[in-house]
């Protein structure tokens, strides 16, 4: 077996075990045996509705929001060839949340629940397109996370005013909800709503993960090995919108996952880019399902919003990053 | 003038038209009780400009124009009635719906037109009280949240006779987990499709388990209206709640 696939495999069974003891925690006291045979189909039936019902979408949602921001970050990093390319930092969760926040406004969602991860897929399409255009044309790394921060900023203060004009008092809270991030109450009706969009956005990454192993050997003699450069970016650009669109909808925005995770993984894959994107998925996953764990252990009557803690504790790992980088850059 | 859609209820109540320079933008909006009543009155924006421009004699508030604008206007020689944060229907306390009334209808110099609407408000809580609902309800908003004791929710339930199934004090998030084991006999749903047409996509409220409970047949909805602010419309909830009104 090789590296590669030891770390997956590791990835994988710490996350369902992480799945597991997600599901042990909640506001009524459930033994870890009744939550086990809960989650196998047996015992006490309402153990089960809670279980099932409650606590497992949960879980489920945060794993599925930090695979999506993990393969999509990892996938970012690849196009771009930037380590600090990440959905949150780069602006494309802001716009997809503007653009979900815009369909809730209007009442567009009233038409049809598909509109919101649509919404939501148009939004974080919106600013991956900007972003592999400016690739396309600038060489700089830092200029494209300029870019990025702008697009973020813009969304943010449509953002702001959306709030600022609140029609009710009753719909700021909606709202401050969607920049907050969070899986709390999500049922599996709301995953479901998500999936496909999810899926497909990670298996269009997934595809063109050679693609980014070319491309780290520069445009040129990527393009010279017979990799159509354009298609790629064109496929990555589809692919992160519709993983980081649907993840947003379900959750909202949550920053810097997408970030550290592939940060992680790289030197373990030996900074091969077609490899980092399972096991960044899967580590984002689990530093979601801990993040989410690490939310509820926390709060006391008021429940933290999961994307403030990530950011908590994301933000100074970003820092960290940009400084190290500037250092060994000279 | 006033400066809340809160306190647009007090002054379309309890001023006479003559009396009302100006209410809030809201008072027209679908949580606003008087909303017929406030058609063709002029809005004033909650600024201190906007408000001392128009020279009004008298300001009524409860949240209008943020926390500064109360003591901002009376160095300006405007005087102002702060309404109560309301925690109970009636009695001695200066949180309850009957001192609000008193105090908004003194300063406006319509004591009779007060003491006419508490007598009337009491009377109707007196027959919700005759009318003896029993069982525990559990209040629930469109936002997902319920209310404990110590809120005006709480008084509410308990005067239509009914016991509240949250037994901790103040507002909480829904307890889904709690609530598969333990149902309560009513629901009271409230802001669901009235006071905003933005469901809130983050409310416990949309989770499949308070859904249930909602279409189980024993759900009270309340018109967000006579709920969203302390005042004597609370007694049409209340109605609701007994039984003596459908909703």
């Amino acid at each position: 077996m090789n590296r590669a696939m030891a770390l997956n495999l590791t990835l994988a069974v710490l996350c369902l075990a992480t799945l597991c003891c997600a599901c042990l925690l909640g506001s009524t006291a459930l033994s870890a045996g009744a939550v086990l045979s809960s989650l196998v189909g047996n015992g006490n039936p309402m153990d089960q509705v809670v279980v099932w019902s409650i606590r497992l979408p949960r879980a489920l949602a945060a794993f599925l929001v930090g695979f999506c921001l993990g393969v999509g970050g990892a996938a970012l990093q690849g196009l771009l060839r930037n380590p600090l390319a990440e959905p949150g930092v780069l602006g494309v969760s802001a716009s997809a949340t503007l653009l979900a926040t815009l369909a809730i406004y209007y009442n567009l969602v009233a038409l049809s629940p598909w509109i919101l991860p649509a919404a939501a897929i148009v939004g974080a399409l919106l600013s991956t397109t900007v972003l592999a255009a400016a690739a396309a044309r600038t060489h700089s790394a830092v200029t494209l996370i300029l870019i990025g921060f702008g697009l973020s900023s813009f969304a943010g203060a449509i953002m702001s005013l959306l709030l600022n004009l609140a029609p009710t008092p009753f719909s700021l809270a909606d709202m401050v909800n969607w920049t907050l991030g969070s899986v709390a109450n999500r049922s599996f009706a709301d995953i479901g709503l998500a999936l496909p969009f999810l899926f497909a956005g990670c298996v269009l990454l997934f595809r063109q993960r050679s693609g980014y192993t070319l491309l780290a050997l520069g445009e040129e003699a990527a393009a010279a090995a017979g990799l159509g450069v354009a298609r790629l970016r064109l496929l990555t650009v589809l692919g992160t919108g519709l993983a980081v669109g649907a993840s947003v909808s379900l959750a909202g925005a949550i920053g810097f996952v997408g970030l550290i995770a592939p940060h992680v993984v790289r030197p373990l894959v030996s900074h091969d880019p077609a490899r980092s994107l399972l096991p960044a998925g899967l580590l984002a996953g689990l530093l979601l399902m801990l993040a989410d764990i690490g939310v509820r252990l926390l709060s006391s009557a008021y429940e933290l919003n999961l994307g403030v803690l990530a950011a908590l504790l994301g933000a100074p790992v970003f820092i960290a990053l940009v400084v190290r980088r500037e250092n060994s850059h000279g | 003038m006033s400066l809340d859609y809160c306190a647009d209820q007090y002054l379309l109540q309890l001023a006479d038209r003559s009396q009302i320079l100006a209410l809030s933008p809201d008072a027209t909006k679908s949580f606003s009780y008087l909303r017929d009543e406030a058609h063709g009155l002029p809005s004033v924006r909650a600024t201190a400009e906007d408000v001392l421009s128009l020279r009004p004699d008298l300001v009524v508030r409860s949240y209008g124009g943020g926390p500064l604008v109360g003591s901002f206007l009376e160095r300006a020689g405007v005087p102002v009635v702060q309404l109560p944060w309301v925690v109970s229907v009636d009695g001695d306390s200066q949180s309850s719906v009957t001192a609000a009334i008193s105090l908004v209808a003194a300063r406006l110099g319509q004591d009779q037109r007060g003491r006419e609407l508490i007598a009337e408000f009491r009377l109707r809580l007196r027959n919700v009280r005759a009318q003896g609902a029993t069982g525990r309800a559990m209040y629930m908003s469109a936002a997902g949240f319920t209310s404990g004791s110590g809120t005006l929710i709480s008084d509410l339930l308990a005067t239509a006779g009914l016991q509240n199934y949250e037994t901790r004090s103040g507002w909480h998030p829904l307890p889904l987990e709690a609530l598969v084991y333990d149902t309560p006999e009513r629901v009271a749903s409230s802001f669901f499709g009235v006071a905003s047409n933005h469901k809130n996509a983050w409310s416990a409220a949309r989770h499949p388990i308070a859904n249930q409970l909602r279409e189980r047949g024993s759900t009270i909805t309340l018109d967000g209206a006579t709920t969203a602010c302390g005042a004597w419309f609370i007694a049409d909830a209340a109605e609701a709640l007994a039984g003596v009104r459908v909703p």
